[in-house]
């Protein structure tokens, strides 16, 4: 036999040659000194990275991440599937729809009367602004019930959400946060409407709409994800004044640093 | 095998690859959950989840990275990535062992740092060229470059320490 090629030395270190082989190969080791070195230095190399690696190691909360796992199942199952007629499939078109809406319009009502309420602050926040001012329709903010975050690193206690209806095919999210671990998280998801939906960390959170269009201010640290339908022609997120995500149809452009990037979740951090 | 004994099993696995893979323990533990969500939703085979978990968490974590500031949070100090007790020493040694090995990690080659880390979550050649899709008798070879090249920066790293 020739000289032992890199490959399988390695392959020997890790177990992966076959018994046969194996015999061949420890004979010519055994002949071989020049082999028998290169398989100790290779050695040395491995015990060296696994050296390494084990500083780098960390129990996981499994409790806690299996509740999480389980939860964010029971109760997102939308934002991966297919519309099924539960969680966003009721603002599909037809009388349903617009039955549940009003319910949950009735339920914004409701809460904006509450001191405190994200929806009555949004409803301060809003008057008088030179956004609003030069909206040509305004769509009041519906408050839905709270739904946990799939993508927090903690488990997200959901503060206000609001759902926005595109305008012609086209919705634009800008945050205004403060620099610090805050994310937002955008998903493309099968529904007909938008939504943002805010950490209840956020205490100064305010909301400002248009057609189309949600302005969330005073996000200060907290979280916030964002859900887009993927069925939109145009889709703009903003994080402090710049552009970090534009969808133009079918494609989709990311231009701000990302924590995590897949074709239908995003993740930013907002203290950069 | 159902879905608690796969969680048992598996997660601590994923968690400690996408960990070791990002120097985060915040993305290792949303991506770790994020992967056996959609593990939740698939129908796979026994012997293909445990490469499944792992092609979804790297494809989560690819791209994603944002290696500069990573790599100042790291120079800055990061968190210590072991659970038990230590002393003040112990924590500031960590520290600078934790940023060593994550700053010589970040030189590899994505594909050479993917390798290295499942092999060391104990991945067959056949599974790890699977995800990574190369030929199975090319695994050895890649992961004995792989190391040299991480032994190397190591190295060189211990030098200027």
């Amino acid at each position: 036999m020739s000289h032992a090629g890199e490959g399988l030395l390695q392959a020997y270190i890790d177990g992966e040659v076959r018994s046969e082989a194996e015999a061949e190969l420890i004979a010519h080791l055994d002949a071989c000194g020049a082999c028998a070195a290169e398989l100790q230095a290779m050695r040395g190399a491995s015990a060296l990275f696994n050296s390494a690696m084990s500083v780098m190691t960390a129990a996981p909360a499994m409790v806690t991440a299996r509740e999480q796992v389980l939860r964010i199942h029971r109760t997102k199952p939308a934002q991966v599937l297919p519309v099924s007629g539960a969680g966003f499939g009721r603002f599909a078109a037809g009388g349903l729809a617009r039955a549940a809406a009003l319910t949950l319009l009735v339920t914004g009502a409701a809460a904006a009367i509450i001191p405190g309420s994200p929806l009555r602050r949004w409803l301060t926040g809003s008057v008088g602004s030179a956004d609003s001012a030069n909206s040509t329709e305004v769509e009041a903010p519906v408050v839905t019930p709270a739904t946990p975050s799939t993508t927090a690193r903690r488990a997200m206690v959901p503060g206000a959400e609001l759902v926005i209806a595109p305008a012609n095919g086209s919705v634009r999210v800008s945050v205004d946060a403060t620099a610090g671990d805050g994310r937002v998280t955008v998903r493309f998801v099968d529904a007909a409407r938008a939504t943002v939906q805010t950490d209840s960390s956020a205490h100064a959170v305010t909301f400002r709409n248009a057609a189309g269009r949600v302005d969330v201010l005073n996000l200060g640290t907290s979280d916030a994800e964002i859900t887009m339908p993927r069925s939109l022609r145009t889709a703009t997120v903003v994080i402090n004044g710049r552009t970090v995500l534009v969808k133009d149809g079918s494609q989709l452009r990311v231009t701000g640093p990302t924590v995590a990037n897949t074709a239908d979740l995003i993740v930013f951090r907002t203290g950069s | 095998m159902d879905f608690n004994a796969l969680f048992e099993t598996l997660y601590p696995s994923v968690y400690r690859y996408v960990l070791r893979l990002t120097g985060d323990a915040d993305v290792a533990e949303d991506v770790a959950q994020e992967a056996f969500v959609r593990l939740l939703r698939q129908t796979l085979p026994d012997a293909e989840v445990r490469p499944w978990l792992f092609t979804v968490a790297t494809n989560l974590v690819r791209d994603g990275a944002r290696k500069t500031e990573r790599r100042i949070r790291l120079l800055a100090g990061a968190p210590p990535l072991v659970s038990r007790p230590m002393s003040a020493d112990e924590q500031v040694e960590q520290k600078e062992n934790v940023s060593a090995v994550r700053i010589v990690l970040d030189q590899l080659p994505a594909r050479d740092q993917q390798l290295l880390l499942m092999r060391e979550e104990g991945f067959k050649y056949e599974e790890i060229a699977k995800v990574i899709g190369v030929a199975p008798a090319s695994v050895g070879t890649l992961i004995a470059r792989a190391l040299r090249k991480f032994t190397a920066l190591y190295e060189a790293s211990e030098v200027r320490r």
